[in-house]
């Protein structure tokens, strides 16, 4: 058959990515542990029958605050994502993309207990597109009383990188295979803290000091390379493959932009337009070209935006961000989710009682002002013992 | 690694075939990396024998069918793919532009069920007979015809400037 929709089919399959060179290592590696899993999974699903009827028998009548089971659970019909068992440990890799991160302290109250939660219930969650749910052990606990530094997830879902308190560095993980890298620099966080920005496809990250005075970094996800930015100057967007780095002054008023390299060196400085504001909005605000800034306008309403050429400074659009009215207003923006198409995050007014939470995720396409809803996370919890993380895996 | 001999030289000559199919039937690269990899997980335990058969791939490429149109069922009708939001009705592309042409027939594609996809990249972009494709996907010549007629008919309404290339492709279609 030579029809045109086989050339047209031909041509789209030619996308496709190339093979990575590790597949068959990962392939062979699965396999040997679905063996092993199938080898002992008999065995010990008779006993852990037969334990789980012990320990349910003795707790029957009673109350506790330790960890139920854990196993793997999925977001139930009702929508609540924490309304089931404590979802089971991260396996060691993971197929699908991660959408959400969570904490519910496994629905206690520390101003009730009046001691912090700890253990299994103190762990973060993460839940793939699919709504699978695993606990996170390997970051530090979301306790409110002593919290450590939040997982971050990377834009397209397949990177977390978390904070290893035993040696003060930050770990990045890849899901699909597990792989770990350390970034290399020791960043004690005794008295500091760092906000936190990958660049589209995971590769690189900056750590922005919160208190003014430290030194930029960008890190490189996949090696642990570390490159000091310019002093003085805060990341405010990296473009897909952080190829290009947008900064700006780190304190005070901000009249330039300036672009260097992965490797910090300057490229240029442009003035920007008096129109642009570039504080309260958070993300990464560079388009994936590289080209285009997310800003907001110098007087007031927040749901309108403008959109500087970071070449010239120039203003080069006004788009306005229409959002849905049954969310609240606009939290943040998040990055962008393809050439035209930015990704926020908004509350959603509570209507369900006190205790339930829920944010919401939409994509607002700037060119067309058409909105859809990349997603929605509802927890129900105690104030005291939950944390709502982020949305990602929106990046294509 | 006597289990697995072969495995990697089979992985290394057909490995970027397979993607591509993967790749049309997910519309995503990472996705499409997902499901080549599930899939040949899946195929390793019983490699020796898939490879003592002689057709490995024929195997293989009926295993990535069938695990797509599972993960399918298991995602539900949820619409997260990539690329699920419908082309803009109100533009009228330059279908001259081959870029743009692949952008909808790959936003069009994701609209379809797995199922369809499936007959579509099977039928129309490996060339296979209605025999064979239902062989592949495990069920009746009939069952092929009508989804390849539904899948068509689906696009054209999704995209009305496929029609061209989907009227084309019908033509030795209805002729077999």
């Amino acid at each position: 058959m030579t029809s045109r929709l086989h050339h047209a089919l031909s041509d789209l399959a030619e996308q496709a990515p190339a093979p990575r060179t590790e597949l068959t290592g990962h392939v062979i590696t699965r396999a040997r542990r679905r063996r092993r899993v199938r080898l002992i999974a008999v065995p010990a699903v008779a006993a852990g029958a037969t334990a789980a009827i012990v320990v349910g028998s003795t707790l029957v009548g009673g109350t506790s605050t330790s960890a139920p089971p854990a196993v793997t659970v999925t977001v139930p019909p009702n929508g609540v994502f924490n309304d089931g068992p404590l979802p089971g440990p991260l396996p060691a890799t993971v197929v699908e993309p991660i959408k959400y991160t969570y904490a519910d302290g496994c629905r206690q109250d520390t101003d009730k207990i009046m001691k912090p939660i700890t253990g299994d219930c103190a762990q973060w969650r993460l839940v793939d597109r699919s709504g699978r749910q695993w606990r996170f052990p390997d970051a530090p606990a979301a306790t409110r009383s002593s919290a450590g530094p939040a997982p971050v997830v990377s834009p397209d879902g397949r990177r977390v990188v978390y904070y290893r308190t035993s040696d003060e560095h930050y770990v990045s993980r890849e899901l699909s295979s597990g792989r770990i890298t350390t970034i290399r620099r020791r960043m004690p966080l005794r008295g500091r803290a760092y906000e936190l920005m990958f660049s589209g496809d995971g590769r690189r990250l900056s750590f922005s000091p919160i208190r003014p005075g430290g030194t930029d970094l960008l890190a490189n996800t996949t090696t642990g390379a570390v490159s000091e930015m310019p002093r003085g100057k805060q990341v405010i967007g990296l473009g897909r493959d952080g190829s290009t780095v947008v900064l700006t002054a780190s304190s005070g008023e901000r009249k330039t932009l300036t672009l260097a390299g992965p490797d910090g060196q300057v490229r240029g400085t442009v003035p920007l337009s008096p129109q642009a504001q570039l504080n309260g909005i958070g993300g990464d605000l560079l388009s994936p070209d590289g080209r285009t800034l997310l800003a907001l306008p110098r007087s007031g309403v927040r749901n309108e935006a403008v959109l500087v050429d970071i070449h010239t400074g120039k203003l080069i659009g006004k788009p306005r961000l229409r959002l849905p009215k049954d969310v609240n207003f606009l939290s943040a923006i998040l990055g962008w989710a393809g050439p035209t198409k930015v990704v926020t995050r908004s509350t959603v007014p509570r209507r369900e009682g006190p205790r339930t939470w829920s944010e919401r995720s939409v994509i607002v396409d700037l060119d067309t002002g058409r909105t859809e809803t990349f997603g929605t996370i509802k927890l129900w919890a105690y104030r005291s013992g939950m944390e709502l993380g982020t949305f990602s895996g929106y990046a294509p | 690694m006597a289990r697995y001999d072969g495995l990697p030289e089979f992985v290394a000559a057909r490995g970027q075939a397979l993607l591509r199919s993967a790749y049309l039937l997910t519309g995503d690269g990472h996705l499409a990396e997902d499901l080549v990899q599930s899939t040949l997980v899946k195929v390793a335990p019983r490699w020796r024998r898939v490879a003592a058969v002689g057709n490995p791939e024929a195997y293989v490429r009926k295993m990535l069918y069938h695990e797509h149109i599972s993960w399918w069922r298991r995602r539900g009708r949820r619409n997260e793919l990539p690329s699920a939001a419908p082309p803009d009705g109100e533009r009228h592309p330059d279908f001259a532009d081959g870029a743009l042409l692949s952008m909808v027939l790959q936003q069009a594609l994701a609209r379809l069920t797995a199922k369809q996809r499936a007959v579509i990249v099977l039928r129309f972009y490996e060339d296979r007979s209605e025999i064979e494709t239902a062989e592949l996907l495990g069920c009746s010549t009939g069952t092929v015809k009508s989804q390849t007629h539904r899948a068509l008919a689906r696009l054209r309404v999704l995209e009305p400037g496929l029609a061209d290339l989907l009227t084309d492709a019908e033509t030795p279609e209805v002729a077999r």
